[in-house]
């Protein structure tokens, strides 16, 4: 009797050990062999097409495997597939509704693979936001913004807005206004301009740089400055071509314009005279004398603490300052 | 003569000015040190003689431990193919052909040397030169520009730092071919030089066939005829594009071509 018993505890025992080291078996392959397979089909794939599309078969066969894993997990407990596989389907009817969000995405995330308008590594400016492509996912893209924050954008969001891909060919066009004072000959900027364009290390000479007057500005003649680069080197033509232009001026003389504005009181009457106020220099009077003679200090903070300030009449006293900046 | 392989013991150096390039390599212990700037021309003077090999803001660092080093210093091509421009444009009638001999400047390239193994330490441009576009602005190649007279005879002034490459022309067309612009692959040419020191690269043909046809290029080392006694100084850095023989313009149309 006890031998019975101990045979079916050993018998018990070892099946279920057995049934045990199965499911282990299966976990301690599958998952690597899952994690391998995804790796070597991403390589494969990226080298001949492109990285995008190696991430996404990755991503593919990692799901589909691992699928097929828990069914067989799932097999080897004993479960039925067919009354789950049923389960399923009702299943997936109400998980449609719920996610219709998600199914929008994915569609679109396959619109997106389809169509390639960008790949990892692009820069791209969506609404106001620019970032990296780190990856294109079915639900999502996801991009790394430049002070190296995490952006995910749904892909439904990126179909259905306008976005640029700024770094979608090899060259670029860097587009600036410079603006310099009226006393200066357009011509002469003109090829001031172009000298120093093509005389700039980053500065491709074709496409032409493109330079050319562009109006007559409220305080400036302005200049429409355009040239192409090669994308890696945008940080280096932004410092390097504002620097020399901004040289160049000066040693040719000619001034950047800054703007003006010229006032006048009347039709009639030219512009309002400039007056400097001379600062009050003389350090031996302190602020009471200044206080006692009913002289005012000319220090715009000090001022209110003097009694000739608090006493500064604004009626009739004030036109006596009006008729000297007529005279 | 700048083209040579020198035994450099630890903590030996070597230096020199090549174009606009003042250069010294130094072997300090494992470690290969070479400081470069690029000179504005004139190049007469230099500003540094790098007697401070560890100035870092020139210094670039290379660790490779071998037995018995030696330097190499040799010619090469630059990295990226040359878009020579012509001061005007020349038209090439119906049926007729003709060479060019159009030059650039080489770079200089500083190997390790140990036994029958070389090992590139690094390329560095004898003349900087400016960067253009070949192609159209969604597609083309990343290339370098230079000028030339376009010469119909060799040069006989030897510039050490250029390399001279015969380019013949043949229009095979009906119509007019007019020329602007050449791009020349230069990672395809070998380089041969002379006993005065004169650098040729190999010899390209450009057939001509109308725009509704494909161009036929194709390399040789047809130079012989201008050159015979020269010796190979620097083989192909892409041998592939060397050996095709008979390559169709329509597939390089951005690697090696012309302007019409």
């Amino acid at each position: 009797m006890i031998h019975d018993w101990l045979e079916f505890i050993y018998d018990y025992t070892l099946s279920e050990v057995d049934f045990f080291l199965r499911f282990l078996l299966i976990i301690l392959i599958g998952v690597p062999f899952i994690k391998f397979m995804g790796d070597m089909i991403e390589r494969l794939i990226a080298q001949y097409y492109s990285s995008q599309a190696g991430m996404l078969a990755k991503k593919a066969i990692q799901y589909g495997v691992s699928i097929l894993m828990a069914l067989m997990i799932l097999d080897h407990f004993g479960f039925s597939l067919g009354p789950l596989l049923g389960a399923a389907g009702i299943l997936g009817i109400g998980f449609g509704f719920a996610a219709k969000e998600s199914l929008s995405n994915f569609i679109s995330g396959l619109f997106l693979i389809w169509e390639r308008p960008f790949v990892v590594g692009d820069l791209l400016q969506v609404d106001l936001e620019r970032g990296v492509v780190h990856s294109v996912d079915l639900l999502s893209v996801k991009l790394l913004k430049l002070d190296n924050t995490f952006l995910r954008i749904p892909n439904a969001h990126l179909m259905n807005s306008v976005f640029i891909n700024i770094t979608h060919f090899q060259i670029r066009r860097y587009d600036f206004v410079v603006g310099v004072t009226y006393d200066n000959n357009i011509k002469d900027v003109l090829d001031l301009l172009a000298d120093v364009a093509n005389k700039n290390l980053y500065v491709l000479n074709e496409p032409e740089p493109r330079i050319m007057f562009k109006q007559f500005g409220p305080s400036s003649l302005d200049f429409d400055i355009g040239v192409w680069f090669e994308k890696e080197d945008f940080k280096a033509i932004k410092n390097s071509i504002n620097h020399e232009i901004k040289l160049r001026l000066e040693q040719e003389g000619v001034e950047i314009a800054f703007p003006h504005l010229t006032l006048y009181s009347g039709k009639h009457s030219g512009p309002f005279e400039i007056q400097q106020v001379t600062p009050f220099t003389d350090s031996n009077k302190t602020r009471e004398e200044h206080s006692r003679l009913g002289e005012a200090s000319l220090d715009p903070s000090e001022a209110y603490k003097t009694d000739a300030y608090t006493a500064a009449p604004l009626g009739p006293d004030s036109t006596k300052l009006e008729d000297e900046i007529k005279e | 003569m700048i083209w040579q392989e020198t035994t450099l013991n630890d903590l030996e150096h070597i230096s020199g000015k090549f174009g606009q390039l003042n250069f010294r390599v130094q072997n300090y212990h494992d470690e290969w040190r070479v400081a470069y700037e690029l000179l504005p021309l004139p190049t007469e003077d230099s500003s540094k003689n790098f007697d401070d090999v560890e100035n870092e803001e020139f210094l670039n660092r290379f660790v490779a431990k071998v037995e018995d080093p030696k330097i190499k210093v040799s010619p090469t091509v630059p990295d990226r193919p040359i878009v020579i421009r012509t001061r005007k444009s020349i038209s090439i009638l119906p049926k007729n052909e003709c060479v060019f001999f159009l030059r650039f400047p080489c770079w200089v390239r500083f190997s390790v040397t140990s036994g029958k193994v070389e090992t590139k330490i690094c390329d560095l441009p004898s003349l900087l030169l400016p960067k253009t576009w070949y192609g159209t602005v969604q597609q083309g190649t990343k290339c370098y520009s230079s000028r030339t007279r376009a010469r119909r005879k060799p040069p006989t002034e030897c510039e050490p730092y250029r390399i001279i490459v015969p380019v013949r022309m043949v229009n095979m067309d009906k119509t007019v071919l007019e020329i602007d612009h050449f791009c020349i692959p230069v990672s395809a040419l070998e380089i041969h030089q002379t006993e005065s020191g004169t650098l040729w690269g190999t010899m390209g043909h450009f057939e001509y066939r109308g725009k509704l046809f494909p161009s036929r290029i194709s390399f040789s080392d047809g130079f012989k005829e201008f050159e015979p006694n020269t010796t190979l100084v620097a083989k192909s850095n892409n041998p592939d594009l060397l050996n095709k023989g008979e390559l169709v313009g329509g597939i390089l149309t951005n690697s090696f071509g012309i302007q019409v």
